[in-house]
């Protein structure tokens, strides 16, 4: 069922063009919708005209199927996690966390209930009467996800809620948000352009451009199959090589008529210092720079077509210099004249 | 040895401006208690062993002293809660709200600063007395009942305060009067201090306009009982005044 569907919308600021035109989205009860893309995409936007907090020019926003025109963000029965917290710095921890179901007008023995509830959830039952100015990033995180969860929200908005946070803290908090979610059971609409948190978070992935949508998929399928040039180089690191379809065709590989380009993962290939025989595609190549994660090394190699990245896990180091890099035929995507993708295969 | 020399030099400077601020303020308590002899004899005399207390017996009985000291209270609250009911939706809305003719509406405020009182205290006074209000709190309060520059600087407070802020309250269903109760004025603090510091200082010694606005002692306030000080006895009796330009905080000791 859908929780959140976003019709025909079109947003413009004061009399500029438009960012978002004529956009459609459906949101799925219960999903961990991340929508995702680079920054000025719309993403935020969206977010923010779900709240209600930015007013659609054109279109129609439904909250369970009830219109959301003229709905105060108050009445939503949304919650909003911000990106530097925007936690009321004259207030406790507590008073912070209160001050919703105040406002919505909730007798004091549920508020403690409630509160004492989400504290426990998120860690902080030490910190009830610490002022915000006294907490760490992380902790004031906490406090602002507390915040949404005691109202007892059916959607949880969060605009890139991690983007503060050290990388340590960030990868901690991303495995809190996942079983937060599955917790609450509520549906949960997350803003980032980080592609690593959209991917390890997300249930569904809206990939967006320009304010327009480029792929409505799972984290999984986003990866598999994507849906155009876009979705593929922006999944991933490195992202999806994407080579001219003459590099195949000087091969000698079989291609789909209309492809224009041809595209593979970096760990869809393997480096080799010496030809070896085989089906598959062959790309000769320089080693530019070799980077060894310890469980992986990437390479950058400069071929006739480009620059390739590779990912490669056989753990040995290969030198400097003239390489052969072999790509799995299967693992190949085939690109249109539109960069959109093709479903038939090649080879 | 360079440092005894320093500290030593340090302390006498310090020494020093205490006495350049000390001494006005002795010098004013002590004229309180001296006879009018005492004041005009010379040298000036920096100890009275019988100290005349009953000037301030006669302080009190030259003036309406309890009448006064209410109507300082009563004008002096009155312009405070006047001006806070008026400078903080004033500042809030110029601060977070848009509307049509919004920029012109702030600039003719500012400019409300630029008109200084004495040139507008006749049409004002004109107002007044044809409204019948001469001799009233309402003449004394509603002049000063607003502040161009009270409105100006809240409104510089609240602009700083992120727009996050205010959408949080708003997705917690806080309505414009708890966001500005519970959210702008806690963090507004300090200005709002320093603008009723202002305010308080300014109108309870303010003499200029009550004398204006009465003809009468019904609603007059101490700072204008100080200058009738000099005058009940003919002639100017110095003790008095310098005392009460204290308690009308109109000394500049």
């Amino acid at each position: 069922m859908d929780k959140i569907v976003l019709e025909h919308i079109t947003k413009a600021y004061d009399k500029n063009a438009p960012v978002i035109e004529d956009l459609n989205l459906s949101i799925r009860q219960g999903s961990f919708t991340v929508l995702l893309g680079p920054s000025g995409c719309g993403k935020s936007t969206i977010l923010r005209m779900i709240a209600g907090l930015e007013k659609e020019t054109a279109g129609e926003i439904r909250i369970d199927g009830v219109s959301m025109k003229g709905v105060d963000p108050g009445d939503r029965q949304i919650a909003m996690v911000f990106q530097n917290y925007a936690l009321y710095p004259t207030m406790t921890v507590r008073g912070n966390i209160e001050f919703g179901l105040i406002n919505m007008k909730i007798d004091k023995a549920e508020r403690n209930r409630r509160i004492e509830e989400a504290v426990q959830m998120v860690g902080l039952e030490d910190y009830l009467d610490r002022m915000p100015a006294k907490l760490s990033g992380g902790q004031r995180q906490r406090v602002a996800l507390a915040r949404a969860i005691v109202k007892k929200p059916s959607v949880f908005l969060m605009d890139e809620p991690l983007s503060n946070l050290d990388s340590k803290l960030r990868a901690q908090i991303r495995t809190d948000l996942i079983e937060l979610h599955r917790k609450l059971g509520a549906t949960f609409v997350y803003v980032t352009h980080d592609q690593v948190e959209a991917m390890s978070m997300g249930t569904d992935i809206v990939l967006l451009e320009n304010g327009q949508i480029r792929q409505h998929d799972t984290p999984d399928a986003l990866y598999r199959e994507p849906a155009n040039v876009f979705s593929a180089r922006f999944i991933g690191t490195p992202p999806m090589n994407i080579l001219p379809i003459r590099a195949l065709r000087q091969a000698g590989m079989n291609t789909p008529l209309i492809a224009m380009h041809a595209g593979f993962r970096p760990e869809a290939c393997r480096v080799e210092s010496r030809p070896t025989a085989g089906s598959g595609l062959r790309l000769a190549g320089q080693v530019v720079t070799r980077e060894n994660l310890g469980d992986q090394i990437l390479y950058k190699v400069q071929t006739d077509f480009g620059m390739v990245q590779v990912k490669d896990f056989s753990g040995r180091p290969e030198a400097y210099g003239q390489v052969t890099l072999c790509v799995d035929p299967d693992r190949l995507h085939f690109f249109d004249g539109n960069e959109c993708r093709l479903t038939e295969k090649g080879a | 040895m360079k440092r005894t020399v320093c500290r030593t030099a340090r302390s006498a400077v310090s020494i020093l401006m205490l006495l350049v601020f000390f001494v006005p303020v002795y010098w004013m308590l002590l004229t309180a208690v001296k006879t009018m002899g005492q004041c005009y004899q010379t040298p000036p005399a920096f100890w009275v062993s019988n100290p005349a207390w009953d000037n301030f017996t006669r302080a009190f009985e030259a003036i309406p002293f309890r009448n006064m000291l209410k109507n300082s209270l009563i004008v002096t609250a009155g312009t405070l809660l006047c001006q806070c009911v008026t400078v903080i939706p004033a500042a809030y809305a110029f601060a977070r709200m848009r509307f049509r003719g919004e920029k012109l509406l702030f600039g003719a405020v500012l400019a409300t600063m630029m008109i200084p009182a004495q040139l507008i205290f006749l049409p004002v006074f004109l107002l007044f007395s044809q409204a019948g209000l001469i001799n009233s709190y309402i003449s004394l309060i509603i002049p000063h009942g607003t502040s161009a520059f009270a409105i100006f600087m809240l409104r510089q407070t609240f602009r700083q305060v992120p727009d996050e802020l205010l959408e949080a309250a708003r997705l917690d269903k806080a309505g414009q009067w708890k966001i500005i109760t519970r959210i702008m004025l806690p963090l507004a603090r300090p200005t709002l201090l320093t603008l009723c510091l202002l305010t308080l200082v300014t109108t309870w010694s303010d003499y200029f306009w009550p004398f204006v606005m009465t003809t009468n002692n019904d609603v007059r306030t101490l700072s204008v009982g100080v200058s009738m000080l000099r005058i009940v006895d003919g002639g100017v009796d110095y003790p008095l005044p310098f005392l009460w330009n204290r308690w009308s905080g109109r000394c500049t000791g």
